[in-house]
């Protein structure tokens, strides 16, 4: 136990002990983390222009509907200002309501006219069944159903709507709507879960994963450039022990990170899964951790300098996060995706995080945090196999200089 | 040939000849953004039709109708029909967004003038995915109400800028291509520059008689060269893996080759004043990834709001996915026409440069 102690106080020493070391570790990390964040702005509202040519009752209800609509962010504008608007990218649209609006609603022939620019078909789309939504909205109630279903959506009461409608997303349980269909609608959950929030999760998971990977490649790739992994290995020490420090080592590192984000983000209220879920997710977090260090281990026997561990790592985590669900979600993939994905950890990982966060009954989750733990119990003998192979190999014949400092005071 | 001229391509040779003889660096350099451009096309798979499961208990041609509607309704569903218990049981496993059931009787109530209810079931764990659910369904049911013959008294006419859409892959596919070309170029760039610092090599460069700056500009030709050589991978992918035309090759070939030599010199500099390796891919990945998304790379930038639309224009990722995307598909994408968005690209490969000369004789 003491040869495990040593090691891994030995690889959390030098990283501590090593601006550069952290640096590599966590930018990496943060930058991913950023572009989830990112990745939120790029989806859901869109700016679009309103062009209101008329100031009837039928034109103002609509325009109404419009302007609550949750799927744009809308401005008001002349037609001029809404054209240059659209051709200087202010606005991905533009809604027109005409000057005969009202006497055309009287003879059933009204048009709202959208102008779109459908340079990409995914926000093409949201703006279409936007504006969909609320003429549909309009015909069927004029208007109230949708500001009810905006309000319920949000967790605030429905309002101004039929007790009994509260759940209807096209139509009414007391009137018949000119759609000749109506549509009941049961959420699982309320209020819905805010993309932000499902999105941040699986960063959890990314920052075990890259503390524990990057930690351990960065301490073997550092003790090959200096020679010293072949001291270690003609010393007494057995290879299961230094296999086993270098895993507790990543993992301490790994461990260090998820709590300087998770502590402050529950604290805050950032984080909060239902109650008595904690310890599982520790116990997730954790195993994800050491499953990380196996990736660590192959990459830091396989790279003879700190950089192209850094880069061999960088690949590696970034692969694990994206393909294991880090920026989507798997089970929407074809089937020959999610098979590779279930060759990743961060798979297991992120789909029991997300049952734990916000599912009420964790099916699957007992299953995936056996993986995880198979995972993290092949990544001791990986470890120990490639710290025996690598005594095979010889050592580089120069030292990183970024290296050197923390090499030396360690 | 002048001196320098000469010195920078010795330079250049030697360099080429380091990445041929340790080749590692250099295939890691094109691994990650072919690693990169695979995986986020798995964004682009998910980024409509959600999967929704059908269970249709009514077998007349009015429930056929509606299941049609839903098909037509702006790429929102991927319908997979099933039963009610498996429906339910891969709602509540996360295996669909929700599920639609279409009761028995469905079409005689249709008949007899009725709006019978259909019953939508929503998992709302993201809310992206079950606002896109939740607004198609009035979308459907307009189509429904056109295809039986319902009037109605207002409807939304819908009139598109461009001729066609450009689906999503096809759109962040080449956006990656940018993501690529900048990333391989920073990191090469960059590595090649501090390793000049990290083996003392500067202090000797500087008393060589054409100055360091011819061997620097040099070196960073070389690592030009192999980054411009991972790009075009990059984009052979997308083009003949991921089916995406190319308008005109030769502006796809000019952009990626000008995003690349300013991504290089970028690199380069950030190389300059870092001098250490150890930190060039960890930066040029953590800053690249999320100035990929803001940079236009999954709709135009600007729809985005005006701070990070004005933020994006700091990364040459903005100025290159405008570029390629124009030249891949025609499309504009930016404010910015063309030849500026080109132009600010050259600009700044000089200005890196002059950058790295200024630096390398300190």
């Amino acid at each position: 136990m003491r040869t495990v102690g040593h090691i891994a106080r030995h690889d959390v020493m030098r990283w501590l002990r090593s601006p550069a070391l952290i640096a590599a570790t966590l930018i990496p990390a943060v930058g991913m983390a950023l572009m989830v964040l990112a990745l939120t702005y790029a989806v859901g509202r869109q700016p679009v222009a309103l062009v209101n040519q008329s100031e009837g009752k039928a034109a103002t209800e609509i325009a109404k509907l419009i302007s609550t609509s949750d799927g744009f962010f809308l401005v008001q504008r002349t037609p001029e200002q809404a054209q240059k608007d659209l051709k200087d990218q202010k606005v991905a649209a533009v809604i027109t309501i005409p000057p005969r609006f009202d006497a055309d609603v009287f003879t059933g022939t009204a048009k709202v006219d959208v102008k779109i620019n459908n340079v990409d078909l995914d926000f093409a789309d949201d703006i279409r069944r936007s504006v969909s939504e609320a003429v549909v909205a309009y015909n069927i109630d004029a208007g109230r159903q949708l500001d009810a279903s905006e309000a319920a959506e949000r967790g605030g009461q429905p309002t101004n709507v039929l007790p009994g409608d509260e759940s209807v997303v096209l139509g009414s349980h007391f009137h018949t709507n000119p759609y000749g269909v109506s549509v009941d609608e049961v959420d699982l959950r309320h209020p819905d879960t805010s993309f932000l929030a499902y999105q941040l999760i699986p960063v959890l998971a990314l920052l075990a994963l890259t503390g524990g990977a990057l930690v351990t490649a960065l301490a073997l790739s550092g003790e090959r450039e200096l020679g010293a992994l072949r001291l270690i290995q003609v010393s007494p020490a057995r290879t299961v022990n230094v296999a086993l420090g270098h895993l507790v080592g990543g993992a301490i590192g790994a461990v260090a990170l998820i709590a300087a984000v998770v502590i402050p983000a529950t604290l805050l209220g950032v984080l909060h899964p239902p109650d008595g879920r904690w310890p599982f997710i520790a116990g997730l977090l954790l195993l994800t951790a050491i499953a990380a260090t196996a990736l660590g281990v192959v990459i830091g026997i396989l790279c003879r300098r700190a950089t192209t561990a850094v880069l061999l790592g960088v690949n590696a985590v970034a692969a694990s996060f994206l393909l294991g669900g880090g920026f989507t979600t798997v089970a929407f993939l074809p089937d020959i995706v999610q098979q590779a994905a279930r060759l990743t950890p961060t798979y297991y990982s992120v789909n029991a995080l997300r049952e734990a966060f916000f599912y009420k009954t964790m099916i699957g989750a007992g299953h995936d945090m056996a993986m995880l733990a198979a995972f993290a119990a092949g990544a001791v003998v990986l470890a120990a196999v490639f710290l025996t192979r690598a005594e095979r190999r010889p050592a580089s014949t120069s030292v990183t200089p970024a290296l050197r400092p923390a090499l030396e005071t360690s | 040939m002048s001196d320098r001229l000469r010195t920078a391509q010795v330079a250049a040779g030697g360099q080429l000849a380091s990445f041929k003889r340790s080749p590692v660096m250099a295939l890691l350099a094109l691994l990650l953004p072919l690693n990169l451009l695979l995986l986020l096309s798995l964004f682009a798979l998910t980024g409509y039709r959600a999967p929704t499961g059908l269970v249709v208990d009514d077998n007349s041609p009015q429930a056929a109708l509606f299941v049609a509607a839903l098909r037509a309704a702006h790429h929102s569903f991927a319908l997979q029909p099933m039963t009610a218990d498996q429906a339910t049981k891969d709602l509540k496993t996360g295996r669909l967004v929700a599920t639609i059931q279409i009761p028995d009787g469905f079409g005689a109530q249709v008949r007899d003038g009725d709006s019978p209810f259909v019953l939508l079931t929503v998992d709302n764990v993201n809310r992206d995915m079950a606002e896109d659910v939740r607004r198609a369904i009035p979308a459907a049911g307009a189509i429904f109400a056109k295809d039986i013959g319902r009037p109605v008294p207002i409807e939304p006419q819908l009139r598109n800028v461009l001729s066609h859409d450009t689906n999503y892959v096809e759109y962040l596919g080449v956006s990656a291509i940018a993501l690529a070309a900048v990333i391989a170029g920073a990191t090469l760039g960059g590595t090649v520059v501090a390793r000049t610092w990290e083996s003392g090599e500067d202090r000797l460069l500087r008393t060589a008689p054409s100055g360091a700056g011819a061997t620097l500009l040099g070196r960073l030709a070389a690592a030009w060269m192999v980054s411009l050589a991972a790009s075009l991978i990059t984009a052979a992918v997308v083009v003949w893996g991921y089916g995406v035309p190319m308008r005109s090759p030769i502006e796809v070939i000019g952009t990626i080759a000008i995003l690349t030599a300013c991504s290089v010199a970028l690199g380069g500099l950030v190389g300059t004043k870092l001098r250490k390796t150890l930190l060039i891919v960890p930066l040029v990945v953590g800053l690249t990834l999320p100035f990929y998304l803001d940079s236009g790379a999954l709709e135009p930038q600007r729809f985005d709001g005006e701070k990070l639309f004005w933020l994006a224009h700091l990364s040459p990722t903005y100025w290159g996915v405008g570029a390629i995307e124009h030249a891949f598909h025609g499309l504009t994408v930016t404010p910015e026409p063309v030849w500026m968005l080109l132009a600010v690209l050259a600009g700044g490969t000089v200005a890196a440069c002059a950058g790295i000369v200024r630096l390398a004789v300190k």
